[in-house]
């Protein structure tokens, strides 16, 4: 079989009618093979749908055929592993991040600044405007997806994005002492690693079904509440360097609200792949969202307890005990659910009813 | 594959392909057809849907031909694709005769009131 042109053939089109769109390069942006295949039938289908069309919306076919020919040169399609994996990862990558931009909403607005930070800005409306410019579109982004409204909840996500690197950089000043800790909040599920993984996750292949959406937000609430609650219980209203060092139990407790968001996210792992039917790209999704809940620091007021320089070494520990924790979880998650199967698979099966 | 609420553009595709084999265009046509023209499906999503379905053995490709000069690729439900419609069908129609039998109930009380 010959190769098709690459751009849409002008002989399925009048040339008086030509939109710009149908101009554009558009077959070779598709991989060779899949090209081969339905090249020409997409070139038929194409031209036919713009013909009658206005600039505009012929420019929004043709970019909707271009994000098509991406997603299958990227193997990020609906139809690839790797596309239903980031599939099965994006509600839940939403739900720690909206969680997580909960907290912090309540710990920025709400609770007093133990660390008096505020002060340093000069006026109150400033810090309030860079607190609400990371967190708000998390959380609205999850309102809109718990209404099934993706594409809503996934420009949100972009804007949280832009809005969290641009508080960092607004928020870090020169000696500050939280100066080393900011960057791994990037890491975080509302950070750019994991929230990318969420906007190139084909939105077809995303669960919005009412179950799905309802699972997206029980987890995001699941996360937010109990550390919502240790931070309105934690709260200290003076955390200067010379205070008197944190109890052993206010450290378990710490530790263990670290560790929290990772247990939370393997029992949703777990519930998925220890399922009758076991849906197994989005269990890996699942678990991929988990591993951002590595960076999951202690709160900076946390490390002034540590010696001056030695704050690299406390969040190499931390990083690396968290790397234990997170994929001690997941294993756990992985053997209950295989245990699971093979439990169901040794339990005798009913003989069929005979009539 | 783990039992799930079919996507709008994914329903309105195998409804579409439910009483015969049909081609992309014809696809896009019919489904514009059957949501009273409020969906019209871009290429692009269509044949993202496609793809998928096909991978998921709910459709198959039926048989080709050229038609003035134009190559017709068919697509026609597979028999798990029926069944896939047709669990999704008998879902949608018992959400629709709960809400009928509610508004039913509802216009026989007085002023429409509740209990």
């Amino acid at each position: 079989m010959t190769a098709p042109p690459l751009t849409t053939p002008e002989s399925l089109l009048p040339p008086a009618r030509l939109p710009l769109a149908a101009r554009l390069p558009l077959l070779g942006l598709y991989p060779a093979k899949y090209r081969a295949t339905y090249g020409e039938e997409i070139a038929t289908v194409f031209a036919e749908t713009v013909q009658d069309l206005g600039p505009g919306t012929a420019l929004r076919e043709w970019a909707a055929l271009a994000a098509h020919a991406g997603r299958l040169r990227t193997r990020l399609s609906s139809a690839d592993p790797a596309g239903r994996i980031t599939a099965g990862a994006a509600p839940f990558i939403l739900a720690g991040g909206a969680g997580l931009s909960m907290v912090q909403l309540l710990v920025g607005l709400i609770l007093p600044d133990p660390l008096r930070r505020i002060e340093q800005w000069g006026h109150p409306a400033i810090w309030t405007a860079l607190v609400v410019a990371q967190t708000g579109p998390w959380i609205l982004a999850l309102i809109f997806a718990s209404l099934g409204r993706w594409t809503p909840a996934r420009l949100l996500v972009l804007l949280g994005i832009l809005g969290r690197i641009g508080a960092m950089l607004a928020f870090t000043t020169p000696n500050d002492p939280l100066a080393d800790v900011l960057p791994y909040d990037l890491l975080l599920p509302f950070g750019i690693l994991p929230g990318t993984v969420l906007l190139i996750a084909p939105a077809d292949a995303v669960d919005i079904s009412p179950h799905g959406r309802g699972e997206t937000v029980l987890t995001a609430l699941a996360l937010a509440v109990p550390m919502s609650v240790l931070a309105i219980f934690w709260f200290r209203p003076d955390l200067s360097p010379t205070i008197a060092p944190f109890s052993r139990t206010e450290v378990n407790l710490l530790d263990v609200t670290v560790a929290w968001p990772a247990a939370v996210m393997s029992l949703a792992m777990l519930l998925h792949l220890g399922a009758r039917r076991p849906d197994r790209p989005r269990a890996t999704g699942i678990a991929l969202a988990v591993l951002p809940w590595t960076a999951m620091l202690p709160p900076a007021s946390y490390y002034l307890l540590a010696p001056p320089g030695l704050w690299a070494q406390v969040i190499s520990y931390f990083l690396l005990r968290n790397a234990g924790v997170v994929l001690a979880f997941l294993a756990t998650a992985t053997l209950l659910a295989a245990l699971r199967h093979a439990l169901h698979r040794s339990l005798p099966t009913d003989p069929p009813e005979t009539t | 594959m783990a039992a799930r609420h079919l996507q709008e553009p994914t329903r309105l595709v195998l409804t579409a392909l439910a009483d015969a084999p049909r081609h992309g265009y014809a696809i896009i046509q019919e489904v514009l057809a059957i949501s009273g023209g409020r969906t019209k499906l871009l290429t692009g999503t269509l044949y993202t849907a496609l793809d998928r379905l096909l991978q998921q053995e709910l459709i198959q490709v039926d048989h080709e031909e050229v038609v003035a000069g134009k190559l017709r690729r068919y697509f026609a439900l597979t028999d798990q694709g029926r069944d896939v419609l047709t669990a999704e069908t008998q879902r949608l129609r018992a959400g629709v005769a709960e809400a009928e039998r509610r508004l039913a109930l509802s216009r026989l009380q007085p002023n429409g009131g509740t209990a």
